[in-house]
């Protein structure tokens, strides 16, 4: 019987592994080529590997004329200001949504979606012809705006879900106890729906900073962001450079998510899933 | 004087009557409970004083102030709820202090009323630890004492030990009792269970289908309830036809046996089984067309015939006459 077994139990033993490796694979390869030409200065066609290595394109990409600086600056700035316009206005917005009853709700809520099932972009072009008769292209906030479009839905599902599972009699409680409806907002509701308030602002942080179509409709030329440097690069055949901005844009993902992780413990954190 | 007085309240909602022309007057001082089946609309009238059931008719009144148009927040009830509904990101002492600091009691006079109320809850060495480390029974009390903590006029209890197991409920049971007589506090509480209710109310208000159908001390609405849908409620097993009316009793308080006893009601029948029910035993009888229950001290065999007896202080007498089943 064990005999048996042993083959199947082998196999078993070994498929976690390897479906482990193919899944890293498919994940960090092509990062790993990235990196690769992020740290190449020359890499010709048959060659599997690049022919010398160095820090020259670094040094081109930084310096004070290329433009990454202030397109890591823009990044930043409209992913921040994008966070700020998306929360304010989906947590008033989640809020009044959870207190509906359901059915109504999931109507809103899908309508809400609608505008993403679009192929986004015919939508930018007509945005950014609106945007051109308001004088908005080529201007911070009118990228800042861009971002917030789909920011705004990420933002209002979470955070609707997030508000929806505050428990009523918690507000009650508040309320019973002298405190009115704004402070009961302010200290029980809010504190209570943090965890996904904070989950949604990480969603739209990140979408933001990837964000090239928008920003291309309406940024460009006046604005450049980090992705519209690297597609820039690209285009040009700079591959280095395109890489290396593709890891600069790692930067603050990355710090965004560390400063989060920071201000918030673990446990408030496992919250968000409830 | 009544210190919480409703007049006549309604609560529709859409086409259901979920309170029908309610009238009540809660004595100040007393302990009431509001006891009756699900659905019976006692919590819509605990949630309509404390003021999220809105009134489509009627008037709530705290002594001479009416409070049916003012906000939750500014009615002064405090209310302890089912769930407890303690704040999950505040500690114990947190918890507690909240209210005053809506109040805008000074600091230092929070810190020394929420010590004052954790050694009073005797739950002081619990004031830095988080809600969710707390067992049930002190999350119960810790709710009652953040209720307590600002003094209120109407104390309202929602189901508060329906949550917590046989053994701590009595012991809260006992806490809770000694605490309202202590402090004198007007207290109204929602529950289902009829133990509980005759063991801490000084008056039972009784309700049905959203409407009060008796409102009586615990002796009165145990031994001479209202009507037979109320007797039934309150464990009243067994009813007998007598002419246009019907005679009904508990069978904790009928005797069965091989002879009769000298007893107000006297049937014989037949036994169908007996059941061990600690101390005594549950005795079925079929007399007639009816099925009685009583207690007996020996076990009788199936089938042999047998005597139920009841006193007369334990009949009671319906004048509607309604089937058993």
């Amino acid at each position: 019987m064990t005999l048996l077994r042993l083959p199947a139990r082998l196999l078993g033993g070994l498929m976690l592994p390897l479906l482990l490796g193919l899944t890293a694979f498919v994940v960090f390869g092509p990062l790993i080529n990235l990196a690769m030409w992020a740290f190449t200065e020359q890499w010709f066609f048959p060659n599997r590997f690049p022919s010398q290595w160095g820090f020259a394109f670094w040094e081109r990409v930084f310096r004070p004329r290329a433009g990454a600086w202030e397109a890591l600056y823009h990044s930043v700035t409209v992913a921040l200001a994008a966070v700020a316009l998306s929360l304010a206005l989906a947590i008033p917005a989640a809020y009044a949504l959870a207190r509906l009853a359901l059915p109504l709700r999931s109507l809103i809520m899908l309508v809400f979606l609608l505008p993403q099932a679009f192929p986004n972009l015919p939508i930018f072009v007509n945005i950014a012809a609106m945007f051109y008769g308001l004088g908005l292209n080529g201007t911070l906030f009118g990228v800042v705006l861009v971002h917030s479009l789909p920011g705004l839905v990420y933002a209002v599902w979470i955070a609707t879900a997030a508000f929806s599972a505050v428990d009523r009699s918690l507000e009650e409680a508040a309320r019973n106890l002298g405190a009115g409806p704004l402070r009961t907002f302010l200290g029980v509701t809010l504190p209570q729906a943090l965890p996904g308030l904070i989950a949604a602002s990480i969603f739209v942080f990140l979408d933001s900073i990837d964000e090239f179509t928008g920003t291309y409709f309406v940024g460009t030329p006046d604005i450049t962001t980090l992705p519209i440097l690297m597609f820039n690069a690209s285009m040009g055949g700079n591959y280095q450079i395109a890489a290396i901005t593709a890891l600069i844009l790692l930067v603050p993902s990355v710090g965004f998510m560390l400063i989060i992780e920071r201000f918030l413990k673990a446990d408030v954190l496992a919250r968000i899933g409830r | 004087m009544a210190a919480l007085e409703l007049e006549n309240v309604s609560i529709r909602i859409g086409q259901a009557r979920i309170l029908n022309d309610v009238s009540l007057q809660v004595p100040a001082g007393s302990f009431t409970c509001l006891l009756g089946p699900s659905g019976c609309g006692k919590t819509t009238l605990l949630r309509s004083v404390a003021g999220f059931a809105p009134l489509s008719a009627g008037d709530i009144r705290i002594g001479d102030r009416s409070i049916a148009g003012l906000p939750p927040e500014r009615r002064e009830t405090a209310m302890v709820f089912q769930s407890y509904a303690l704040w999950p990101h505040m500690n114990v002492g947190e918890n507690l202090a909240y209210p005053l600091k809506l109040r805008g009691v000074s600091r230092g006079e929070r810190e020394r009323r929420v010590a004052a109320m954790l050694e009073r809850l005797d739950l002081a060495h619990c004031a830095k630890r988080p809600i969710g480390a707390l067992s049930g029974g002190q999350r119960q009390r810790i709710a009652l004492g953040r209720a307590l903590i600002i003094d209120p006029p109407i104390l309202l209890l929602d189901e508060p030990l329906s949550n917590l197991d046989a053994a701590i409920r009595r012991t809260l049971r006992t806490e809770l009792r000694d605490l309202q007589r202590r402090l004198g506090i007007t207290t109204l509480m929602v529950t289902h269970d009829q133990e509980e209710a005759l063991s801490l109310a000084d008056r039972i208000v009784l309700m049905r289908d959203g409407r009060i159908i008796q409102v009586a001390d615990p002796e009165t609405l145990y031994t001479a309830p209202a009507d037979l849908d109320t007797a039934r409620f309150l464990g009243v097993d067994n009813l007998v036809p007598e002419g246009g009316a019907t005679l009904a009793f508990r069978s904790t308080q009928a005797h069965a046996g091989p002879r009769a006893l000298h007893a107000g009601l006297r049937r014989q029948g037949r036994v169908i089984d007996s059941t061990y029910a600690g101390g005594a035993w549950r005795i079925r009888l079929a007399v007639a067309e009816l099925e009685l229950t009583a207690m007996g001290e020996a076990s009788l065999a199936a089938g042999t015939p047998a005597w139920i007896s009841v006193p007369d202080h334990a009949l009671m007498r319906f004048d509607a006459h309604r089937d058993a089943a």
